[in-house]
């Protein structure tokens, strides 16, 4: 019966450590981004890009131009944007967005933009 | 290198602190073009003298001299009032505090950098326990994992940084020499 126990034991340990620790579940990239130009609670946005990448990508609620490129409590996104930017203050360079649409192409951001499904 | 001549040449510029130190207030203070110290001072107050702070904020700006600056005050003791006075000295209901000037503990500002060292300056006048309570209670209030969840700007990655250090339990208090705090 110990014997069993000890074999249930190590088989279970084995089991855990084999599990492959997704370290991506440890990071949540909204934190700090319930911001606004009047009131910061971070001023980020939710970058994303391998460690020391040169190119980051965000979803974009606000327009071209607005340090504010990313809005939690925006409702419309207008694309998703290769990105930059430091902070909010410094602004962008060197920055693209694109954006998925059905049926004819449309490239001006403010008839592209869709409402925000949560 | 040998090069003893520009080594003084930037040693005695590290020291240039000392010449904006008022005795009579303890605060590093602004000058008129004589050499003057600047009349109607008010530490807690936001001027352009001082980018985007005030005089309590920046008075700790000596991160490669903190000896030289305890002893500029007079001591330990009178260095450990300061500390507490820092923590302690809320604005007023009125005081109208700039975009820039979140996350207050007394005069301290989390959401502002200049000052992210002061809560470790308790370890240098023997009371690290002040620097502990004061470094959790800024990890535990001013730092939650929701999208509202920082007291400022992230600045680069200092707010990050900043919680990062603290949550392994050191922090480089001047962060070109090779010791941490």
């Amino acid at each position: 019966m110990m014997k069993k126990l000890v074999l249930l034991i190590m088989i279970m340990c084995f089991a855990l450590h084999g599990k492959a620790t997704n370290y991506a579940d440890y990071v949540n990239p909204l934190i700090g981004t319930q911001s606004t130009y009047e009131f910061s609670s971070g001023n980020t946005y939710p970058a994303t890009a391998l460690p020391w990448g040169m190119n980051f990508w965000t979803p974009q609620t606000g327009k071209m131009g607005d340090g504010w490129q990313y809005m939690y409590t925006a409702t419309k996104i207008r694309g998703f944007k290769q990105t930059h930017q430091p902070s909010p203050w410094i602004n962008d360079y060197g920055q693209f967005s694109i954006m998925p649409v059905v049926g004819e192409p449309v490239f001006n951001e403010n008839k592209r933009a869709s409402l925000v499904l949560t | 290198m040998g090069r003893k001549d520009i080594a003084d040449t930037f040693y005695a510029r590290s020291q240039n602190y000392r010449n904006v130190y008022n005795p009579a207030t303890s605060f590093m203070q602004p000058k008129d073009d004589k050499g003057n110290f600047i009349k109607d001072f008010h530490a807690e107050e936001y001027t352009p003298h001082i980018c985007e702070s005030n005089a309590w904020h920046y008075f700790w700006s000596v991160q490669h001299d903190v000896d030289g600056l305890v002893s500029l005050v007079g001591g330990k003791e009178r260095f450990r009032e300061k500390l507490d006075s820092m923590f302690t000295y809320h604005p007023t209901d009125d005081h109208e505090l700039p975009i820039f000037s979140t996350g207050m503990i007394g005069q301290y500002a989390h959401g502002n950098e200049p000052s992210h060292h002061v809560a470790y300056l308790y370890n240098k006048v023997n009371q690290p326990w002040k620097t502990q309570q004061y470094v959790s209670q800024i990890m535990d209030e001013l730092y939650l994992n929701t999208p509202a969840g920082l007291c400022g700007n992230e600045d680069c990655g200092q707010m990050s940084a900043w919680y990062v250090f603290s949550a392994m339990g050191f922090y480089p208090v001047n962060p070109v020499s090779v010791s941490m705090k």
